[in-house]
């Protein structure tokens, strides 16, 4: 009985140590999903903020007429950076919003 | 590099800020353990042991962005992922009453011990898959893995008594499964 469960420990250690060959295709299929899903990382974003009060010093009310992907742009720009990823699910460019955003909210200010 | 997780965790938490560097050195050090313990549980299957790895580190990829520092080991989140895909496997397999016969890859050393090394290892994963899947859970994990109760009764979501339970019937059950086998495989009587 002794010497069943030293054979059996003898298995696990050499189990233990066995390297489980990895065969290079599944390294390489983990890695190409690791590139694929990684986060961009932060120093690659342009985040636009603008300043709490809004432009101008006017408040929320004057971007009412904005259409909605300006107005979620702004909120975004005036929010943690935190919520944008929330809301957009990933970090986000401004080119990737309205790539003439701020000339047409201060037009739109100033109309 | 010692065996706690705190540098694995630095390492996700560095790919997920875009580290490339990070994410090679996960793949390096996660990927052989939990291959190592997928191909096991899947009774050596090494071909869907690859696809559940990937699998699960996939998953640990799509979390990096959300990952809360000290919230977990990398190590207890993953098993369990690993451990689920497998057992989604392994039913499928019931269902369909299919379970793959395990033999050495081509290509194997062939030194009379290594070849040797090889059989008692193909021995000890056909044997492995006769235990009932909680028990060959607990044994991998304890004795090949090399977890401690505690860790294992975290992963397996039992209490500690009940994984000693589980491996000590599991490694019983073992010796008799491979008891007929100790002349084939070279152990003295």
């Amino acid at each position: 009985m002794t010497n069943k469960r030293t054979d059996i420990d003898s298995l696990f250690d050499i189990a233990r140590f066995d390297a489980t060959a990895v065969p290079d295709r599944l390294l390489q299929r983990v890695l190409v999903d690791a590139e694929r899903e990684m986060p961009t990382p932060a120093s690659e974003q342009i985040i636009v903020r603008a300043p709490k009060r809004g432009f101008f010093g006017l408040g929320w009310a004057s971007f009412a007429g904005l259409a909605g992907s300006a107005v979620v742009g702004v909120t975004i720009g005036m929010s943690n950076p935190d919520f944008s990823d929330n809301l957009m699910g990933e970090s986000y460019s401004i080119s990737d919003l309205m790539p003439d955003f701020g000339v047409d909210l201060t037009d739109e200010v100033a109309g | 590099m010692d065996g706690s997780d705190a540098p694995y965790e630095v390492l996700l938490l560095a790919y997920g800020r875009g580290d490339s560097q990070a994410a090679r050195e996960l793949t390096r050090r996660l990927v052989p353990r939990m291959f190592g313990y997928a191909t096991r549980l899947l009774g050596g299957d090494r071909a869907e042991a690859e696809d559940v790895t990937q699998e699960a580190m996939l998953r640990l990829w799509r979390a990096a962005p959300g990952w809360r520092v000290g919230e977990a080991k990398i190590t207890t989140w993953l098993y369990p992922v690993v451990t689920n895909l497998c057992m989604d496997r392994l039913r499928r397999r019931k269902r369909h009453g299919d379970w793959p016969e395990t033999e050495p890859e081509d290509g194997q050393p062939t030194t009379v011990e290594a070849i040797q090394q090889t059989e008692r290892l193909t021995a000890l994963d056909q044997a492995l898959g006769h235990l009932p899947d909680r028990q060959r859970q607990a044994v991998v994990l304890r004795h090949i893995e090399g977890l401690s109760n505690p860790e294992i009764a975290l992963i397996m979501e039992i209490g500690v008594e009940a994984v000693e339970s589980l491996t000590a019937r599991g490694k019983r059950a073992l010796s008799d499964l491979l008891a007929g086998r100790k002349e084939e495989l070279g152990y003295d009587e």
